[in-house]
């Protein structure tokens, strides 16, 4: 007879218990303690241990059946859940999304890397062009009154009437005051020439300072412009003449940023200085200003704004209103045209030679406008900015267009890989289906294993753009910072943003692998024909072509960008650009400039020293003039004051008379135009009859008034940006009467084998003992002709970085697809090999079909970039055509990049030992 | 033999009484209920656990393992001042009960005497 074991009846008992799943491991010991208890007390009343053990458990599971539920209900709901239960804000499932996750990052990481490095880099580019465009919209949005300061603009009565532009006369300021209702205030500013600032700190601390970022203001600029004020208070700076306020970096230029209030600067050459109070300090401009300044200095310091108050065409003015709170800038614009039209007869017109009858009668229009202050960076409508840069709402379009494209083509890639890539886990679908996963889970699991990934993406995105934005600052001459990402509503537009592309790129293989049958999927046999469908199914093809029209677009704009700057600076001028240094601040010279002339005019290396009151592109002494005797409109004349060596010093071409006579009393009566002023000005008919025609006619200049005999016509010359047609212009010359204005300039040929560095210094050691510790500047030609393209240059090199990146993104893709396309034909490739194919027929048949696609993608992109660039170039008026063979190219750049990517891979599959191939599976 | 109901109603004010004097196990406590109630009442296991289960879970008691001398151990559990707190409510709801019934029972009393 088995002799009754207690702890095997009770292990078995235990058992027995825990089949039921609603026990759990603390319930059932708890129980058996019990169990012991009831024992021990019944085998103390006498009864045998094994009867006692019957009768315990048999106690304890009466009614057990019944009162499981129970178990179950208290624990499912409202026991603690216990440690190893993840938080509940984590989905149950996710630590094994993270395993399965890092798993296939494991076992593809090529794949892998080049999923999440092309959607960071994409997601870095639009980050930075995002940086960018908010900047550019941020322009003087620092003003507390910002949305009632406007800029009044007029019609361009220096173009024909034709456009508009933002300078004023200072007589327009009086008008709005007086007779426009619903102006708080009306503040103009002007910037005078550069200053030359003496500071006498001490004996022996004197310091000389060029300032080329001076502007002049009305009392009332505080008023309407918001600036923080460190010293001095904003009601009175600008009160009294001769006042300044000074910016902190300029007070730590002139005093060491000791205080500067009350302080004096001495403006002026040498011996004409004028002494300046310094009324307060300032904070610098935000860099986000249309305008900004080092110094601001009251308007009435200049004693001709008193004396021409009322003038209308002495257009050196910006003028902004500030509107009362309740008007709004619709009401001002419409009282601005009977404005204009009251004082037209009365005394503008006459300005332009005409009564106002006359003037009625043309068809000219002269009209103000208001522009937002808000709208000024962006939208001045050709209006420019006289005392700043502007930029042009178009590049925000461009930029912003550009990370779009850009974007998307990190979304396809991304999704183009993932699904793929998917086609390798049908079995885990498969496995996962028949133990029980539905739909809903493993569409969960791929939907958050693609929106993780694009996590991974977006943190390496931001750590891209905190390394780049430096270098994005460099190339596009901007000050941008990080910190505008973080700010809670872009953070939260940045990560809905993540999830939405993690979401896109999941949903395909999500949805397409789940609907696989399991033992297919077993078999990796996808659905009918899914195999050639997966790898160049029609979605996916035309991914591609997408992908690859982006590219060329972007190469060929590049490249007619690049061709148009290309052909700007380098197209014949009328006059050689070439090998001219310019020097400046020669009016500091006053009557020792001929001696410094011929001084110069002996250094080696130097050919020809010329003397002028401008240089290009910088020409703007503009003013109107006509035929003498005739009652034909004046025209508007650019003019320059040259002496008699300019002409040859810049090479101009004669076309027919004379150029000045060398150190000839009556040169001061004479001009030179070109070719263009003879075309417009208004010759009677009897002078055009004449043999020499139009040497020996006279023109009125009404910028003094004087008549002056033509003795020369020289071929068209363009001194200003190519963007605009040759406009007439008049050589006057020095010695003549006509309006200088103050700047006066060297330039100086030198030869072309002239050692440049010692040319300079040489110049420079000249200059000190003839002008002391005034400042030695120079600049070339040929640059300052360029400068005026900068900004089409920041746009050619941003344009051409992002390029770059998209056709690098566009390539990782094209490499992830053909590796998986390879993947799948792994057999087919080894049976051709084995039948008698050669390497480079398999290379061909690979690539074929890429190829194929590729070349599709660039006929559709030749039409669209063709139509954008013929867009951009019209604002051109010297412009490239566009030619085909830049698409041409393009499109072989292209292809040759894509075969490269092809022929790395499907090289080293053709090359493959089919045996290997073969056994692949 | 008393009913279902009243043996479920009453499980609780009658465990956290229990308790209220002191910690105990689930044991203890049935034995604790058959002397109570001389004998009347009998508790079966099946019933108890789930109740002290259900009662630490909603925070009245709390439970703790202690090891004996003789190596085996025992779930010790005792009221937690939530328990407290609803022992006296439990309390006082069954003194009005009574109360209401005592003096039922005296009126039905007189009116059977005096019947």
């Amino acid at each position: 007879m088995n002799q009754f074991d207690l702890n095997r009846a009770i292990s078995s008992w235990k058992k027995k218990l825990g089949r039921h799943p609603q026990l759990e491991p603390g319930d059932i010991e708890e129980l058996e303690a019990h169990l012991l208890e009831s024992v021990d007390s019944l085998v103390d009343s006498g009864l045998e241990e094994e009867q006692a053990f019957i009768q315990a458990s048999q106690n304890i599971e009466y009614g057990f059946e019944d009162v499981l539920s129970e178990y179950h209900y208290a624990s499912a709901f409202h026991e603690p859940r216990s440690k190893w239960f993840a938080s509940w804000w984590i989905p149950g499932l996710l630590p094994n999304i993270l395993k399965v996750l890092l798993r296939n990052f494991k076992r593809q990481p090529g794949y892998s890397l080049i999923n999440i490095s092309g959607l960071a880099i994409g997601m870095a580019c639009c980050f930075i062009i995002f940086l960018y465009v908010s900047d550019e919209t941020s322009y003087d949005t620092f003003h507390e009154k910002a949305d009632r300061i406007y800029r009044v603009d007029q019609t361009n009565i220096w173009g024909n009437f034709e456009g508009r532009f933002a300078s004023t006369g200072p007589g327009i300021a009086g008008i709005l005051t007086n007779e426009v209702p619903g102006i708080e205030a009306v503040v103009r500013i002007n910037n005078p020439a550069d200053w030359l600032a003496t500071i006498h700190n001490s004996s022996n601390d004197i310091r000389y300072f060029e300032e080329p970022r001076v502007l002049t203001a009305d009392s009332n600029f505080f008023d309407v412009f918001t600036m923080h004020f460190l010293e001095g208070t904003p009601e009175n700076s600008l009160k009294a003449p001769f006042s300044v306020v000074i910016t902190e970096k300029t007070r730590q230029r002139y005093f060491d940023g000791k205080p500067a209030l009350g302080k004096s600067i001495s403006v002026g050459n040498p011996g004409e200085e004028t002494s300046y109070q310094i009324t307060g300090v300032v904070e610098e401009m935000p860099k986000n200003s249309h305008f900004k300044f080092d110094l601001l200095a009251s308007l009435s310091s200049n004693p001709a704004v008193k004396r021409r108050e009322d003038a209308w065409v002495w257009t050196v003015f910006v003028t902004y209103v500030l509107l009362e709170e309740q008007t709004s800038a619709e009401d001002v614009r419409q009282v601005l045209p009977g404005v204009m039209d009251k004082h037209a007869a009365a005394k503008l017109y006459s300005a332009f030679g005409m009564n106002g009858d006359e003037f009625e009668k043309s068809d000219k229009n002269w009209q103000l406008f208001l522009t937002p202050i808000t709208d000024i960076h962006l939208r001045s409508e050709g209006a420019g900015n006289r005392i700043g840069v502007v930029s042009d709402i178009k590049y925000v379009y461009v930029f912003s267009t550009i990370a779009l494209l850009i974007i998307v083509l990190a979304c396809i890639n991304f999704m183009n890989l993932s699904s793929a890539r998917s086609v390798h886990r049908a079995k885990e679908v498969g496995i996962r289906k028949t133990l029980g996963s539905g739909k809903t889970e493993l569409i969960g699991q791929f939907l958050s294993e693609s929106v993780m990934f694009s996590f991974i993406s977006l943190v390496l995105a931001l750590l891209i753009v905190s390394f780049s934005i430096e270098y994005f600052n460099q190339i596009a001459a901007k000050e941008l910072t990080l910190i505008a990402l973080f700010l809670p509503i872009n953070l939260l537009g940045i990560a809905g943003f993540t999830l939405l592309v993690g979401l896109l790129a999941g949903i395909y293989p999500a949805f397409y692998l789940t609907s696989f049958n399991p033992i297919q999927a077993f078999k990796n046999k996808l659905p009918s024909a899914s195999v050639s469908k997966l790898s160049f199914s029609g979605l996916r093809n035309f991914l591609v072509v997408f992908q690859f029209a982006i590219s060329v677009m972007l190469i060929s704009c590049s490249i007619l960008i690049y061709q148009q700057l290309n052909f700007v600076q380098t197209s014949n001028l009328g006059f050689n650009q070439d090998r001219i240094l310019i020097l400046e601040n020669i009016e500091k010279l006053g009557e020792r400039t001929d001696t410094f002339k011929q001084v110069i005019a002996s250094e080696p290396g130097v050919l020809k020293v010329a003397y002028s009151n401008a240089v290009p592109p910088n020409v703007w002494y503009e003013d109107f003039s006509t035929v003498l005797g005739s009652n034909g409109n004046e025209i508007p004349l650019n003019s320059m004051a040259v002496d008699d060596d300019y002409i040859s010093t810049m090479e101009f071409e004669l076309v027919s008379g004379r150029v000045f006579d060398e150190k000839s009393a009556a040169n001061s009566l004479y001009v030179i135009l070109n070719e263009e002023a003879i075309e417009q000005l208004p010759w009677s008919a009897e002078s055009v009859q004449n043999d020499n025609f139009p040497i020996g006619e006279s023109i009125l200049f009404s910028g003094d008034g004087n008549q002056y005999e033509v003795i020369g016509v020289l071929k068209d010359f363009n001194i200003n940006s190519l963007r605009y047609g040759i406009n007439p212009i008049a050589l006057f010359h020095q010695s003549s009467p006509v309006w200088k204005g103050p700047n006066r300039f060297f330039s100086i040929r030198f030869s072309d084998n002239a050692d440049i560095g010692a040319l300079i210094s040489g110049l420079e050691e000249k200059w000190s003992t003839f002008a002391g510790d005034l400042p030695f500047d120079y600049t070339f030609l040929n640059e300052q002709l360029s400068w005026q393209y900068e900004s089409e240059r920041q746009i050619a090199r941003v344009v051409s970085v992002f390029t770059g990146l998209a056709i690098f993104i566009a390539i990782l893709g094209l490499l992830g697809l053909v590796t998986f396309s390879i993947e799948k034909r792994t057999k087919e490739i080894g049976i051709r090999k084995v039948m008698g194919a050669s390497a480079g027929k398999i290379v061909l048949l690979l690539s074929k079909e890429m190829l194929i696609l590729i070349s599709i993608s660039i006929l559709l992109a030749i039409p669209i970039s063709w139509y954008l660039m013929e867009l951009w170039l019209q604002d051109f008026v010297y412009r490239i055509d566009i030619n085909f063979m830049v698409f041409l190219a393009s499109g072989t750049i292209s292809i040759l990049l894509a075969w490269l990517v092809l022929s790395f891979k499907t090289i080293k599959a053709a090359l493959q030992n089919p045996v290997n191939s073969l056994r692949s599976e | 033999m008393i009913s279902r109901e009243l043996k479920a109603a009453s499980t609780k004010p009658m465990i956290l009484a229990i308790l209220g004097k002191g910690k105990s196990y689930g044991y203890q406590i049935l034995q604790d209920v058959s002397e109570l109630s001389g004998g009347d009442w009998e508790w079966s296991e099946a019933m108890l656990y789930p109740v002290l289960k259900r009662l630490s879970s909603e925070g009245l008691i709390q439970s703790e393992w202690v090891k004996l001398e003789n190596g085996r151990k025992r779930k010790y559990y005792h009221l937690t001042p939530s328990g407290k707190e609803a022992l006296a409510e439990e309390r006082s709801n069954w003194l009005n009960i009574h109360s209401a019934l005592n003096s039922l029972w005296s009126e039905l009393d007189k009116s059977l005497i005096g019947g």
